[in-house]
């Protein structure tokens, strides 16, 4: 049924009805943009992209000759945004440790953080080592995780074979894994240092 | 989190949901994680993961409940009008394409054009006939072009960018232009690399842009500013801020204000405000590394923001803004930040803003229309009602002592 509609509101966005393209954007909108904020790591720059995300999907919608599959060449225009995004700024990479522990306050009397600080510190180690996956598997693995979808439907979404979302699924997971872990290792030994420093 | 990779031989059906799996696919699965340690430890990892990734609170920013409507308006007129420009992230394997409007597309005269050379003169004349036809002359001098165009960059010349864009389209009813604030790397990039029709700038543009057009606009005036709390400190030599951006001077009681540490709020290095801020204050780059009291945040406002809250915080940004924000704003080796002293360069810590286009921009297009009008009385006096300089106001001598830029790659 949805891909029904969306089939006809792109037929009619093509033929130049922009109330159908507002209507596309309202569907899918939220979802594209947490999508971009788990593969990017930064809200606010997710917001941004999600905008210019529909902007190059409007301008180069006259190429798109299956409009049943509007909704994988958003994705795809996406993730082409978050990929040039980060090739650009590169800055995800360039943050150090000592920018996590910013409010040196927070840090209770026997010198660990208090418990919604070190909610706060996993989650953006979590964001951070998510966005730091490649990005083939990357793609995947926040559709699989995030949006929850079928490893089938990933494969039908992205027009590719089933076995290799099953691939970037597992190699995603375990690249995940390990990313996590070091960010993790490496924020812990930070942590300790700085206590012993007295702080 | 244990450190062993699972099996390799069930690697890709360790991930997967039971549902995804078959019956017998997922009894092997259960069979073979009770007695392999390492993939019974990756399988926990997995799903920890996943539960956790999936309790991330949603995305703090949305994006706009609706798409600019007069973004989308008159989208193919511009493209006619201007250069056709490829972009590979628009699709994996696909360029932007003209949108299949309604109004007659020129591209086809174009390429008959260089064909049959033989009437190219007659094509050209009609072209330029066809394409006259769009564009008005309203409230005097004022060329309305049709169509629509988009900018982007720096986040000092956003304001005024949005503000006069606003103005132009007020007057000229078929143009649509869409703002947009970044950094002046980024807007130099994605003007060269034809994302955006122009690219908004702090610098001047490194020489690698080899097909850029500058259109300086205005003198933009930067500040220091603190946070509102430290009242006391009114003034900072370039050797006091040499020390706090070295990181030799660590609490404000050293410079006679309260004993508070001080947390630096800088910009990143593709940031014109903070490539200004190194040449034109600090005489270095800046080198303090990032830390608990040293942090770089994307934007402007993003800044003014930052140093509001934060106690003992120190920032530089457009002044208008910091005064916005209700900053404490200082002088700089006591001089403050103002007009008169910016257009003598007595106080040095300002910029000539730049709008760049990729080439000349083709006549009576949009772009050419908007650059135009970016120079005349009515958007200069926009500059100046938002603390900008007019750019017609600024000395030569002083315009190229402050034509900042960053050495190429």
């Amino acid at each position: 049924m949805s891909d029904q509609r969306d089939e006809s509101l792109v037929l009619q966005a093509q033929a130049g009805d922009q109330d159908a393209f507002e209507k596309l954007y309202r569907l899918y909108n939220n979802r594209i943009c947490l999508y971009l904020a788990r593969m990017i790591g930064k809200d606010e720059i997710a917001a941004e992209l999600t905008q210019t995300t529909f902007l190059k999907a409007w301008q180069a919608l006259s190429g798109l000759r299956q409009p049943g599959g509007f909704v994988g060449w958003l994705y795809t225009i996406a993730t082409n945004e978050a990929r040039n995004y980060q090739t650009k700024s590169q800055r995800l990479f360039l943050v150090s440790w000592e920018s996590y522990d910013e409010d040196s306050e927070e840090v209770s009397q026997d010198g660990g953080l208090d418990d919604h600080v070190v909610q706060q510190e996993e989650e953006e180690l979590l964001r951070t080592a998510l966005a730091m996956v490649s990005i083939n598997y990357r793609t995947c693995l926040v559709l699989y995780i995030v949006e929850g979808r079928s490893q089938r439907a990933i494969a039908e979404l992205l027009d590719i074979n089933e076995n290799t979302v099953c691939k970037r699924i597992a190699r995603g997971k375990e690249e995940l894994r390990t990313i996590y872990r070091r960010l993790e290792h490496e924020y812990a030994t930070f942590l300790r240092k700085k206590v012993k420093e007295g702080r | 989190m244990r450190s062993f990779p699972p099996c390799s031989e069930w690697a890709e059906r360790l991930v997967l949901r039971s549902a995804d799996l078959s019956p017998q696919d997922l009894a092997a699965r259960t069979a073979h994680v009770r007695t392999c340690l390492s993939c019974q430890a990756a399988q926990q990892d997995y799903d920890l993961l996943e539960l956790r990734i999936r309790a991330l609170p949603p995305p703090a920013f949305k994006p706009l409940p609706r798409l600019i409507p007069s973004l989308l308006e008159h989208q193919e007129t511009q493209e006619e009008q201007e250069d056709e420009h490829t972009d590979s992230s628009a699709s994996g394997n696909a360029i932007i394409h003209r949108f299949p409007g309604k109004r007659p597309s020129f591209a086809p005269l174009l390429s008959g054009l260089l064909v049959a050379s033989i009437i190219g003169a007659v094509l050209v004349s009609s072209l330029l006939l066809l394409r006259s036809q769009q564009t008005t002359l309203v409230a005097g001098t004022l060329p309305c072009a049709s169509g629509s165009i988009a900018m982007s960059g720096s986040s000092a010349l956003y304001p005024l960018a949005q503000a006069v864009a606003r103005s132009y389209q007020d007057k000229c009813a078929g143009a649509s232009i869409f703002v947009n604030q970044s950094s002046s790397s980024s807007g130099l990039y994605d003007v060269e690399t034809g994302t955006i029709q122009i690219g908004n700038s702090d610098i001047v543009a490194p020489a690698r842009y080899k097909n850029l057009v500058d259109h300086p606009v205005a003198a933009v005036i930067f500040a220091v500013a603190l946070n509102p709390a430290l009242r006391t400190i009114t003034n900072l030599s370039r050797q006091e801020l040499q020390g706090i951006y070295q990181g030799s001077i660590h609490n404000w009681k050293e410079l006679g204000g309260p004993d508070l540490p001080i947390r630096l709020f800088s910009r990143p290095s593709t940031s014109g405000t903070r490539v200004t801020f190194e040449q034109a204050v600090l005489g270095k780059p800046e080198s303090l590394p990032l830390g608990p009291t040293h942090v770089e945040v994307d934007r402007t406002d993003m800044v003014a923001d930052a140093v509001q809250k934060t106690p003992g915080a120190i920032g530089y940004l457009d002044v208008t803004v910091a005064m916005q924000y209700g900053l404490k704003v200082v002088s700089l080796d006591h001089h403050a930040p103002s007009p008169s002293l910016v257009r003598s360069n007595v106080y040095t810590f300002w910029s000539i803003e730049h709008m760049y286009t990729r080439g000349v921009p083709a006549p009576k297009s949009l772009t050419d229309a908007f650059i135009h009008y970016m120079g005349g009385n009515s958007a200069q006096e926009i500059a100046t009602s938002l603390g900008y300089v007019s750019y017609q106001q600024m000395q030569g001598k002083a315009v190229v002592t402050h034509s900042y830029s960053v050495a190429d790659a």
